[in-house]
């Protein structure tokens, strides 16, 4: 899907970013790039521009130029709802953080199974059931 | 000792810049284009150290005049060293520009600015950052002016051992074969030069050619081929993801997060100003406040001056002196009392205008700076973008022209915040058609004599005229004479801050100070040129008939009949063009009563006067500034030209389809 | 029982929004029609509070302070004030509305009622603190005019936003305190 798809909240992988010359060029010196997580903030009054949250920074994008960035929809741990089972996509986050969510079971591409949603948080992983923080939840993504 | 200020827009570079500098500054532009150039002078350690501060980018590729200028800027002058400047609260997106900038230059200075506001986010390693990159790396509040001399300091006297940025091993082989035929070439920073090459930079390419080597380009697009092959991506995503990999890096290496997730300030503040529903009244609502607060204030400020310079007449009898009235007395008692009158009423009067525009200029610059500092101006771009577009501009266009309606000068200056070239131009070129206040005073006055009950409607329809006229000219401008290629409006929302009182003081002098020293003495000298005209020959009452400016009005009085002109409006006219607001003076002048001004037109005659009066030539200061940021009397000119064909195109419509349908007689 | 201190005073300061936006939304109608009269009974809005009083842990003390507050809006509003001025007018009606949109998600101790108090209460502090600056601009003008005449005193008439920027002050109070408040969950 287009990242102009995306609905208010709704967070996504971008998979491609397409166009030429200076927008294409701009998307990526913006950090937007294959592998990077982009959550759709919200709609201008006026229906255009949308304003995305991208590596931590608020940036606002015209609808057309959104078009040119082919993205795959997927949602933080912390907002699925307990009992599913999901699919670890990506874990937002440096080397440290990395190491302590894979001791849990949590690496992209494993399953993960909420047993309950809020508060703490806790999942089945192949390792065993955990309780994972919402700060910590927040930067999982999963489909 | 040159050094070079690089770094993101909305870094607190320009903050770093004046407190490096302090008044020691020249703001000009880079030559050719309306991009702002500023240079500064310090002296530290015994050491003269020019300073300049390269126009805020996000990358340095070719697609963009300021990061052209910027990246040309390092490779042909070649500071001794660039401090980049980062805005540590976001140092991810940051250091991506530091890793172009590394493969120019092997000498930075890394300021961690805002360094304050980020150790709430994060716990960062300077020592570690430092040792990871082998460049001098220092913490900075340049709002308080923390860090500041730790900067020259580095700048001296700093280790730089630049441990530089992997490519993958495929990569980095490739640009080594490329490198070895590049040298034989003996091209300055032949490693960037390859690795720009690779990356299919237009610009780089175009060099290379024309030192004829034919085979680098050859070989760097087979090189090319190579890597897009391998990694399945094109080139340009695939350096930019290499790139990012290494800031992505160093960032998770050198910051470690507090406190994820929650809900910030900034969060709570968007989902009320950007609302669906109050989003758009809240603007209007900020708009109106500084509106009114800029031209309340302005006031007592504004007659101060006035009653410095021109004295006043106590309502009872009797005159109180001004200055131009005492140094004229003074004058007249030794030299030739033409030559006096020259000096006062026509030059320093012109002075005592300039000052008296400057109460508003700066408090407008003072609205502008809160605005801009504050983060409340990207989020004007963004409620107004898609409005803005319809006429060319991108949503920040919307801020110049809502200062038009207080003052065309700063209105015009403010067009500094459009980062594209041909949309500065555009709004320029708009935004005299929107009457400031002072046409805005004028029309109050004539409609209070020639309308009396339907003012409210005259003045509304005055406006709406000149907002359909802006509409419609600048959507036939961007599709005609600015036309050019869409430029991608890719634009970050700073988090909300504070403003602080000294970098509003800074802004608002900065800008001021430009326009009463060059603005300035254009208007001086055309208001000295004014009264040659209204004045001469000697002898004569001072803007009347008989004077030169008199007889060009009666000359033009056939022509201006078929705009329902009269000569007195002409004068007037002329007058207006040197300050709007003049234009209620010379008619008191010449009529005197109200009854006198009644007889003089019809109420058609006045309407289509209006209507002349809302198109034609800005006032000299407005032209003086316009030259000011395009730096060509050609554009000035087309300025001219543009609200003459107005004025002359609609009045006359005014005039004559009025008369044919019988309105006002 | 912190705790429940902790709520007592949300539930309290939003009353005590509720009050400022009645007031607001008072004088906002009067300037923009230019009259006082019939436009009293906008004051009642006060009482809008009540609606969400599922939400409201101490009750009886949350209606009274709410009925007091309405009681004072409406001798406040006896008070006669003649000012024509649309867009300010229009001004305080927008802040108004934002301090009455934030009374229900605050009380449910959402984020968004935070957002719609805090940006409502700014805007009515900014209003405020302008019409004070406007103030003292336009009696220093009055007096430069009447260099060399002989004039009396400034003729002062208050505007609405000056107090209502006093009543704002307090108001300010919450921030002095923290709340927990939760994220909405869409």
């Amino acid at each position: 899907m287009k990242l102009s798809d995306l609905k208010v909240g709704e967070s996504a992988l971008v998979t491609k970013v397409e166009g030429k010359g200076a927008i294409h060029r701009r998307l990526l010196s913006m950090g937007i790039l294959p592998g990077t997580v982009i959550r759709m903030v919200r709609i201008s009054p006026l229906g255009d521009p949308i304003a995305y949250e991208i590596r931590g920074v608020f940036i606002s994008l015209r609808r057309d130029e959104a078009k040119y960035i082919e993205v795959e929809k997927i949602v933080p741990l912390n907002l699925v709802p307990p009992g599913e089972r999901v699919r670890v996509i990506l874990v937002d986050g440096g080397p440290g953080f990395m190491r302590n969510l894979s001791e849990m079971g949590i690496t992209p591409g494993k399953m993960v199974e909420i047993l309950r949603g809020c508060c703490p948080m806790s999942v089945r992983t192949e390792l065993g059931v955990f309780q994972v923080g919402m700060g910590i939840a927040s930067r999982v993504f999963v489909r | 000792m040159l050094i070079a200020l690089a770094g993101n827009p909305n870094t607190g570079k320009s903050t770093i810049f004046n407190a490096l500098t302090g008044a020691h500054q020249h703001i000009g532009n880079w030559p050719g284009v309306t991009v702002e150039k500023k240079e500064g002078h310090v002296e530290f350690e015994g050491e003269s150290i020019k300073i300049v501060d390269l126009p805020g980018t996000y990358s340095l590729t070719s697609y963009s005049l300021e990061e052209l200028i910027a990246r040309n800027f390092i490779i042909e002058e070649m500071p001794d060293v660039v401090i980049d400047v980062v805005d540590a609260t976001n140092l991810e997106r940051n250091l991506y520009l530091f890793t172009e900038l590394l493969e120019l230059t092997g000498k930075i200075v890394i300021a961690l600015n805002m360094f304050d506001e980020a150790r709430r986010k994060y716990k960062i390693n300077v020592k570690r950052m430092r040792e990871i990159l082998g460049l001098p790396v220092i913490p900075t509040v340049a709002i308080k002016g923390h860090g500041i001399k730790e900067l020259l300091q580095e700048s001296l006297h700093g280790n730089f051992a630049p441990k530089g940025m992997e490519y993958p091993d495929d990569v980095e082989r490739r640009i080594q074969k490329l490198l070895k035929v590049l040298e034989k070439y003996k091209v300055k920073n032949p490693r960037w030069h390859a690795i720009k090459l690779i990356e299919n930079d237009g610009e780089v390419i175009k060099k290379i050619q024309s030192i004829g080597a034919r085979d680098a380009i050859h070989l760097a697009e087979h090189l090319r081929h190579e890597i897009e092959d391998i990694y399945g991506d094109d080139i340009e995503t695939l350096f930019a993801s290499f790139r990012y990999s290494f800031a992505h890096g160093l960032f998770h290496e050198v910051a470690e997060p507090i406190n994820v997730g929650g809900v910030t300030l900034t969060d709570m503040i968007d989902h009320v100003v950007a609302h669906k529903i109050f989003g758009i009244p809240i603007f209007l609502v900020i708009m109106y406040l500084a509106f009114n607060f800029v031209f309340e204030v302005a006031a007592p400020f504004q007659d101060a001056i006035d009653l410095i310079f021109n004295g006043k007449d106590i309502a009872g009898g009797g005159h109180i002196n001004g200055l131009i009235d005492i140094s004229y007395n003074w004058m007249a008692s030794f030299m030739p009392n033409w030559l006096a009158s020259f000096i006062n009423h026509g030059m320093l009067r012109g002075l005592g205008a300039v000052l008296t525009f400057t109460p508003i200029i700066m408090l407008l610059f003072l609205i502008l700076s809160v605005l801009e500092d504050s983060g409340y101006l990207a989020r004007v771009a963004f409620l107004m973008d898609r409005l803005m577009r319809k006429i060319g501009l991108e949503g920040r266009g919307i801020i110049s022209i809502m200062l038009g309606f207080g003052c065309n000068v700063p209105a015009i200056m403010s067009t500094r915040a459009l980062r594209n070239e041909r949309e500065r131009k555009l709004s320029i070129a708009l935004n005299p058609l929107i009457p400031c206040g002072a046409r805005i005073q004028v029309f109050a006055f004539i409609t209070s004599i020639f309308f009396v009950s339907h003012k409210a409607v005259v003045l509304w329809s005055l406006l709406l005229l000149s907002m359909v006229v802006v509409a419609l000219v600048g959507f036939v401008y961007s599709r005609t004479i600015f036309k050019g290629r869409a430029e991608p409006f890719v634009m970050e929302l700073p988090p909300y801050r504070l403003p602080t009182i000294k970098g509003l003081g800074v802004h608002m002098w900065e800008k001021s100070e430009g326009f009463l020293r060059k603005a300035g003495t254009i208007i001086i000298g055309a208001a000295g040129i004014i009264w040659l005209f209204a004045a001469l020959p000697w002898g004569v009452e001072y803007g009347s008939q008989a004077s030169y400016i008199g007889q060009i009005a009666n000359f033009l009085a056939p022509l201006g009949h078929a705009f329902g002109l009269t000569p007195e409006a002409l004068i007037s006219l002329f007058f207006g063009f040197f300050a709007k607001e003049v234009v209620i003076d010379t008619f008191t002048v010449l009529f005197g009563t109200k009854s006198a001004m009644l007889a003089s037109m019809t109420a058609l005659q006045a309407y289509s006067f209006l209507v002349f009066l809302l198109f034609y030539t800005p006032c000299v200061a407005t032209l003086a500034t316009v030259y000011q940021e395009t730096r060509s009397w050609k554009f000035v000119l087309f300025v001219v030209l543009e609200g003459f064909l107005l004025a002359i195109f609609f009045s006359f419509l005014v005039y004559q389809v009025g008369t044919l349908l019988g309105v006002g007689g | 029982m912190k705790n429940h201190m902790n709520r007592m005073y949300l539930e309290l300061s939003v009353a005590y929004l509720s009050f400022l936006a009645a007031i607001s939304l008072f004088y906002g109608a009067v300037e923009l029609v230019g009259y006082r009269i019939f436009l009293t009974p906008l004051v009642l809005t006060a009482l809008f509070p009540l609606c969400f009083l599922k939400n409201v842990e101490k009750k009886w003390i949350f209606v009274l302070f709410t009925v007091f507050l309405a009681i004072v809006d409406f001798l406040i509003a006896l008070y006669p004030v003649n000012v024509w001025d649309v867009m300010g007018g229009f001004s305080l009606l927008v802040a108004s509305t934002l301090m009455f949109y934030s009374v229900k998600d605050t009380l449910r101790l959402l984020y968004s009622g935070l957002s719609f108090y805090i940006v409502g209460l700014f805007l009515l502090l900014a209003i405020g603190i302008l019409n004070i600056i406007i103030l003292l601009a336009k009696i220093l003008d009055y007096y430069i005019q009447c260099i060399g005449e002989t004039c009396g005193g400034y003729p002062l008439t208050i505007r609405p936003e000056i107090f209502l920027f006093f009543l704002g002050l307090f108001a300010l109070y919450p921030f002095f305190h923290r709340w927990e408040f939760r994220r909405k969950m869409e």
